[in-house]
């Protein structure tokens, strides 16, 4: 493709001196953060009450202070968090250009506007791939971390490799899926089409899996994979997670198309 | 080869809702020219220059570069063409030096030396390391005119490129375009409101009103248009006007507050000094008495009004520019 190592690196420039992907790593960091932060209180809800980190009439739902529990928590806010971050990073990648108005400088240029879209991406792809694997090493180290302090049980080498996949399964569908908020922001020209589409998708992806066609709506379907859907959701098989990759690439294709094709009046 | 930098065959682009902003425009500007492209907000002067850049689809015609169709994906031909089109935008996170790299790369320039180059003919060596999201206006119409310059461009497309700059700034771009075109050849196509500026550097103008060329000719030819007159200022206003017209000459009362008369008669342009003797021996000496030849402006104020009175607005179609 005509210019993609170009664009790519272009892009790559762009996110490393923009705030807005690293906000999106920070705020992933969080997850981690107050998932150990529950395990703390539920380790021992009284200390917690004393040292005033737990309201006297509180209670914690999230279960018991395990590693089961700890994971499962991480894999459902990296899911749902990451339908609403990820977003916020593909529309600001896509839609800065209309809102910035430099899309009028990626248009008339040797570099195709294919590579540009294939570049963009594949940088928001590989920067929130990067950041889930950066909280996943996270996860561990403060699962490891609460263990060695205060002890956190049922520690199953398999258990947590099993959780930890799920969420990383879970967050590539939910990336991939990015491909309808870039067209939203393309065809929207700025950032609040693109996440105005993410949220849609998401209530939708709610209502769908409380219906029980959850395995079969594309949103709905890395919920269920990572288990974020609670443990009595439907399974998903292996046509739920091919309606994700073909609704992914739809995406990207009406992507390519719309910039190839629409005028840039920007 | 193409003999032409830029050409158009019936450019034509409808918006929905009927509104017509370019209506059939056949442009030709040869390779080395100066084109100034000039009409009224709205005329369709940014439409027409987008369609150039392939930003826009035309309804109807074709534009072609160096003979080439422009599409909007032929990536070859951009390699040959810098353009800046309306306000200036960078990315505002990047520095001037950061922002001229994206535009290195996107245009596949391997020389990196051209940043430099660019940073250097644009003056805007104080400023490379600066975020462009802190620049003066002034400035990021700098960056933008040195991202145009970047590749070495044989045609260079500037929809307002004095845009924000201060009347030194102006001087600067004037003579930097001239050189461009007198010493490297470069095909210049300019749009712009400042119309002294298009008068003394295009070597070709083309008048756009309501989606339509109206006028196109060279500078020469604009010589030879120009409305030249004789201003003359006399306290016997009326005595004036009796001698001058006995002596075979036309007077026209002007319908200003310094009630001069002009005269037009090319005896009178050319002799002005018969003029004032004829003043003076009739006993009204001249109080003023000069050559006035008019701009490009008054030319193009007096197109577009005839324009507008031979085509009335109230055409079946509405015309207007969409980003002009």
């Amino acid at each position: 493709m005509n210019g993609f190592a170009a664009a790519f690196g272009v892009e790559l420039l762009k996110a490393r001196r923009s705030r807005i992907p690293w906000a999106l790593a920070v705020a992933f960091s969080l997850f981690p953060a107050v998932g150990g932060f529950f395990m703390l209180i539920l380790k021992d809800p009284e200390r917690a009450r004393q040292l005033g980190l737990l309201g006297a009439k509180a209670q914690l739902a999230a279960g018991t202070a395990d590693w089961p529990t700890f994971v499962a928590f991480e894999s459902q806010a990296i899911t749902i968090g990451g339908a609403i971050l990820f977003a916020f990073l593909f529309a600001w990648l896509f839609g800065r250009e209309f809102a910035d108005r430099t899309v009028r400088d990626l248009v008339a240029c040797p570099t195709s506007r294919s590579a540009i879209v294939i570049a963009k991406v594949a940088v928001g792809s590989v920067w929130s791939l990067a950041t889930v694997a950066w909280v996943l090493v996270l996860t561990l180290a403060i699962g490891l971390a609460i263990d060695a302090l205060v002890g956190l049980p049922g520690w199953s080498g398999v258990v947590v490799l099993q959780g930890l996949e799920g969420a990383a399964a879970a967050a590539a569908m939910t990336i991939a899926l990015q491909s309808f908020t870039a067209f939203f922001a393309g065809v929207g020209r700025g950032y609040i089409p693109g996440l105005a589409w993410a949220v849609l998708a998401v209530f939708l992806a709610q209502i769908l899996a409380a219906l029980g066609w959850g395995a079969w709506f594309p949103w709905s379907v890395p919920a269920l994979v990572s288990g974020a859907a609670g443990p009595d959701a439907e399974a998903v098989s292996a046509g739920g997670v091919a309606i994700v990759a073909v609704t992914a690439f739809l995406g990207l294709l009406a992507t390519l198309l719309w910039w190839r094709r629409a005028d840039q009046t920007g | 080869m193409s003999e032409l930098a830029v050409a158009t065959f019936g450019l034509t682009k409808r918006y929905r809702g009927d509104v017509l902003a370019v209506d059939r425009v056949d442009l030709h500007v040869a390779r080395g020219e100066v084109y100034g492209f000039i009409g009224p907000n709205g005329a369709g002067k940014s439409t027409t220059i987008r369609m150039l850049l392939g930003m826009i689809a035309p309804t109807a015609g074709h534009a072609e570069l160096f003979g080439e169709r422009v599409r909007a994906e032929v990536p070859g031909v951009w390699r040959r063409v810098g353009h800046l089109v309306e306000s200036a935008t960078a990315y505002p996170e990047l520095t001037v030096r950061e922002n001229l790299e994206v535009a290195r790369r996107l245009q596949g320039v391997e020389d990196r030396g051209a940043i430099a180059r660019s940073i250097d003919q644009l003056r805007l060596g104080e400023y490379a390391d600066r975020r462009a999201g802190t620049l003066s206006l002034g400035n990021l119409q700098r960056l933008a005119l040195a991202r145009a310059l970047l590749n070495e461009p044989e045609l260079l497309i500037l929809d307002e490129p004095a845009n924000a700059l201060d009347p030194a700034g102006v001087v600067e771009i004037r003579e930097l375009l001239r050189e461009l075109a007198q010493r490297h050849g470069t095909t210049v196509f300019i749009s712009s409101h400042i119309l002294a500026e298009v008068d003394r550097l295009a070597t070709r103008i083309g008048i756009v009103h309501r989606g339509r060329i109206i006028e196109e000719l060279d500078s020469g030819a604009l010589e030879r248009h120009r409305d030249v007159r004789l201003e003359i200022g006399a306290r016997e206003s009326a005595v004036a006007e009796a001698a001058l017209r006995q002596a075979g000459f036309l007077p026209e009362q002007r319908d200003t507050e310094d009630g001069f008369l002009e005269l037009r008669e090319p005896q009178a342009v050319a002799e002005p000094d018969q003029i004032a003797r004829i003043l003076v021996e009739a006993g009204s000496p001249p109080t003023h008495l000069a050559l006035a030849r008019e701009t490009l402006e008054d030319h193009f104020m007096r197109l577009t009004a005839e324009a507008d009175v031979a085509t009335p607005a109230s055409a079946p179609s509405t015309h207007a520019g969409a980003a002009a």
